[in-house]
């Protein structure tokens, strides 16, 4: 299920609050743990086995870890276990096709593909798993002895399939002990509206003209063309992916838990590694605390940081999906993040702002045609962008294609910077202001209005992150 | 005052919520929608294999879409908010000038080339009979002044002229864009629907004639009736927009009529006529000509002459009356739903000539349109 679906939120989100605040407090997690089976079983039954399986794994971890707390030996031997079964499911169900395409294509051997669908969120809920068995390992967080409670927070159906990657220790002392009043449920339904309004009205509009350019022969296209495509999706993946987390975060709160942040105004950074603090903020830190400072992070000299910020790279093109133009994608990032450190970001300071904006958005527009395309397509889309090809500069199509997303294109450049946030908070509706007060819940529900018109007659509706 | 305000959020996004459910729950579900003209999903089965399989959850999200209440009212929330955006543009209908809507003709997917590849097929299996092939371009080609400022569609003429190359020898191509662009100021498609009126296939017709070898009957000929004013059809059911001005539904009739019989195989029954007036009350009123899709029709008519088969799919049934004027037999075949072996039918039927005739955007885009046993 996904939450920008009628289903989800006229049938299941209803269901859910109504249990959740009918149930006494000591069945909360029950409830919830229950209503998330019921999300994930929605559509894919079977692999609910999986994360079930791995929860049990990471909770006997930690309780081994817990029971055998002098024991450095057998500790060591939890955390091996847990990790090695987490990244071998992982492994097999998200790379394994992957790894036998290769072995075919270098030993000319046929294996067949195993055409196994990915389970849905497992590249989320091994992330977050993982998270509580390091935390535990390393003392940083209490052994959850609850498994109803462990399974509730491994099972959260707000960040389930597509994160934040809440971390354990972010939630731990909620899972225990929450409360909702009406200032924080309130909260919780200005962000999904917003999130939902992000990926819905916005996203998905501007991802039928990319869909539609993309599915242009580079021959065809003009080169203005091709830059207004990739600036089409560089606005669909963050309105999406922003907007679905926008909508987990108000879920989260809606019963009581309070997520970290994942985004931060991405598009306003003015170098690559400040685009990567403001950008999937929970994948970028996981990354940081448990794969770059185990590996030394930036101690041991400069060369010895960069094998280490090149190896997290490849690590998270990789979790990106499996295929090659993602790890092309992580290394280009971790290349540039490298010069930066070299001698780039002195330069950047030192220029005005407009050019290292400049520099960052089309540092991330070149990256977005690596992601979205495999190694061919995106060298010949690039070509087209530079205009290496024959291609004409414009067309009359281009200029339709501006005048009816015109409209949309403007909002969506400046909902990606703070602007209409402190505008709305300073001058339309100032906080204590009795016109304030009328004008959020009008808006917010007006939102959920406009959506709801948008899904009832919904062709497209795609959602970037769910294969992930 | 944010207290205030965030009670009024909460009982707002409270009663929302439970008011659709309520309504969602209590409304009758409906089986057909006139505005769309299609079936709706129903509540489907819940079995343990259809749980397993995801199709129950499938069919489950597409039934409360379909029933979702004031459906017709949201649709046109939506449509009128894209308006808002200065989108000329929605569910692929261009809302043209002077009330015209029109098609966003896109690239032929793989189905052309499956298409060709039946026709190619079926002359090689009949190296004796007559092919012609007829495709209807949409009302954008035929009326590109009508569409949106900026806004234009895949080339059409380039689209037919590679058909034609792609046809083997021997198979005659009738090309009719030319002619019909030609009589553009006449009424020759629906402003919101796909097809043709009865004007734009006479047009057809007359380019038919030298192909199939009979001399066309001129305009004069026939008496021309209005039999509905306020058809709605398929482009205004995507277009979603309130006010959509209808379309007026002709017939052509011979002034000397002779006498013909249809018979379906379908549906028992013969008629004397290929005009069905029981469709004008409905929405589909475009299938008052030859009662819409039937796998086969059989037209009888008095006159001495050849035997016709016609491939098709609706594009043929506003033109087929002008082709009873000529054979002695039409059989007028939808592949689509006709399941018995062509290649058996053609020849027990003794038939001389075949005519394939489709909608181009059709033709493009729905594998199969061709594909015989």
């Amino acid at each position: 299920m996904v939450f920008s679906s009628l289903l989800f939120i006229f049938y299941f989100l209803p269901a859910a609050l109504g249990l959740y605040y009918l149930a006494p407090r000591r069945y909360k997690n029950l409830v919830l743990f229950l209503c998330s089976l019921f999300f994930y079983a929605w559509g894919e039954p079977v692999y609910i086995v999986l994360m079930l399986f791995s929860a049990a794994v990471d909770y006997s971890a930690g309780r081994l870890m817990g029971k055998y707390n002098g024991n450095k030996a057998v500790r060591r031997w939890c955390l091996t276990a847990s990790v090695l079964v987490n990244l071998s499911l992982l492994g097999f169900f998200k790379y394994a096709d992957f790894l036998i395409a290769n072995l075919n294509f270098l030993l000319g051997s046929r294996i067949a593909p195993l055409n196994l669908p990915l389970p849905i969120g497992i590249s989320f809920y091994t992330f977050q798993t993982m998270s509580y068995t390091i935390d535990v390992y390393r003392g940083q967080t209490d052994v959850q002895k609850d498994f109803i409670a462990f399974a509730a927070y491994v099972s959260l159906f707000p960040q389930l399939i597509a994160g934040p990657i809440v971390r354990y220790s972010t939630v731990a002392h909620q899972l225990r002990q929450r409360s909702v009043d009406a200032e924080k449920f309130a909260l919780g339904i200005k962000r999904f509206a917003v999130g939902l309004g992000k990926k819905v009205l916005l996203a998905n509009n501007i991802g039928q003209l990319w869909a539609q350019i993309k599915d242009t022969a580079p021959a065809d296209l003009p080169v203005l063309t091709a830059w207004l495509g990739i600036v089409a999706f560089a606005f669909q993946i963050y309105y999406d992916f922003s907007g679905y987390s926008d909508m987990a975060i108000g879920l989260g709160k809606m019963f009581g838990f309070d997520f970290l942040e994942n985004f931060n105004y991405p598009y306003i950074a003015r170098s690559v590694a400040e685009f990567w603090r403001r950008w999937h903020i929970s994948l970028g830190t996981w990354f940081r605390d448990y794969l770059y400072i185990p590996l030394g992070g930036n101690r041991g000299g400069a060369a010895k940081a960069a094998r280490n910020l090149l190896i997290v790279w490849f690590a998270t093109g990789f979790w990106h999906g499996a295929s090659w133009n993602f790890v092309l994608w992580g290394l280009y990032f971790g290349a540039l993040i490298v010069l930066e450190r070299l001698f780039l970001q002195a330069w950047l300071r030192r220029l005005p702002a407009v050019l290292s904006h400049l520099y960052l958005l089309l540092a991330v527009c070149f990256g977005w045609v690596i992601f979205e395309f495999n190694g061919p397509q995106a060298l010949a889309y690039l070509r087209v962008m530079l205009g290496l090809g024959n291609n004409a500069l414009l067309d009359p199509g281009l200029i339709y294609m501006l005048a009816t997303n015109g409209v949309l294109l403007v909002i969506l450049g400046l909902g990606a910077t703070p602007l209409p946030n402190a505008l709305w908070e300073k001058v339309i509706a100032p906080r204590g202001k009795r016109r304030g007060a009328v004008l959020a819940p009008a808006f917010c529900l007006l939102i959920l209005v406009v959506a709801t018109a948008y899904l009832v007659d919904s062709s497209y509706n795609p959602f970037l992150y769910f294969r992930f | 005052m944010q207290r205030l305000s965030d009670r009024l959020l909460i009982t707002a996004f409270v009663l929302f919520l439970a008011a659709m459910l309520l309504l969602n729950i209590a409304t009758v579900d409906r089986a057909f929608s006139e505005r769309e003209n299609r079936y709706l999903t129903r509540r489907p089965e819940l079995s343990l294999s259809s749980v397993f399989s995801g199709r129950f959850s499938r069919r489950f999200e597409e039934y409360i879409t379909d029933q979702f209440v004031f459906r017709d009212q949201w649709v046109f929330l939506k449509a009128d908010v894209e308006r808002l955006l200065l989108r000329t543009e929605n569910n692929g209908i261009f809302l043209g000038r002077d009330g015209w809507l029109l098609e966003n003709f896109q690239r032929p997917g793989p189905a052309l080339a499956r298409n060709i590849q039946g026709i190619n097929r079926f002359a090689d299996a009949f190296p004796d009979i007559r092919i012609h092939v007829l495709l209807a371009p949409t009302s954008a080609a035929v009326y590109p002044e009508k569409l949106p400022p900026l806004a234009a569609v895949w080339d059409q003429r380039q689209v037919l002229a590679e058909v034609a190359q792609s046809l083997r020898p021997g198979i005659a191509f009738v090309p009719v864009l030319d002619a019909l662009r030609a009589r553009r100021d006449e009424y020759l498609y629906f402003r919101t629907d796909h097809h043709w009126t009865m004007t734009g296939a006479y047009y057809a017709y007359r380019e038919l004639a030298d192909a199939l070898g009979f001399s066309p009957l001129a305009p004069e000929e026939f008496h021309r009736e209005t039999v509905a004013r306020d058809f709605q059809g398929t482009y205004s059911a995507k277009a979603n927009r309130r006010r959509i001005r209808g379309d007026a539904l002709e017939a052509w009739r011979p002034r000397t009529p002779r006498p013909l019989t249809i018979t379906f195989n379908d549906r028992p029954g013969s008629f004397d006529s290929l005009f069905f007036p029981r469709h004008l009350e409905g929405r589909n009123k475009y299938d008052y000509f030859l009662d819409g899709n039937h796998p086969l029709a059989v037209i009888k008519t008095s006159r001495p002459g050849g035997k016709l088969a016609v491939c098709k799919d609706s594009f043929a049934h506003a033109l087929l009356p002008f082709l009873a004027q000529h054979y002695a037999e039409i059989h007028v075949i939808d592949l689509r739903f006709f399941t018995a072996s062509l290649e058996q039918y053609i020849r027990q039927q003794e038939i001389d000539q075949v005519l394939f005739l489709y909608g181009l955007s059709a033709f493009a885009s729905d594998a199969g349109l061709t594909s015989f046993r």
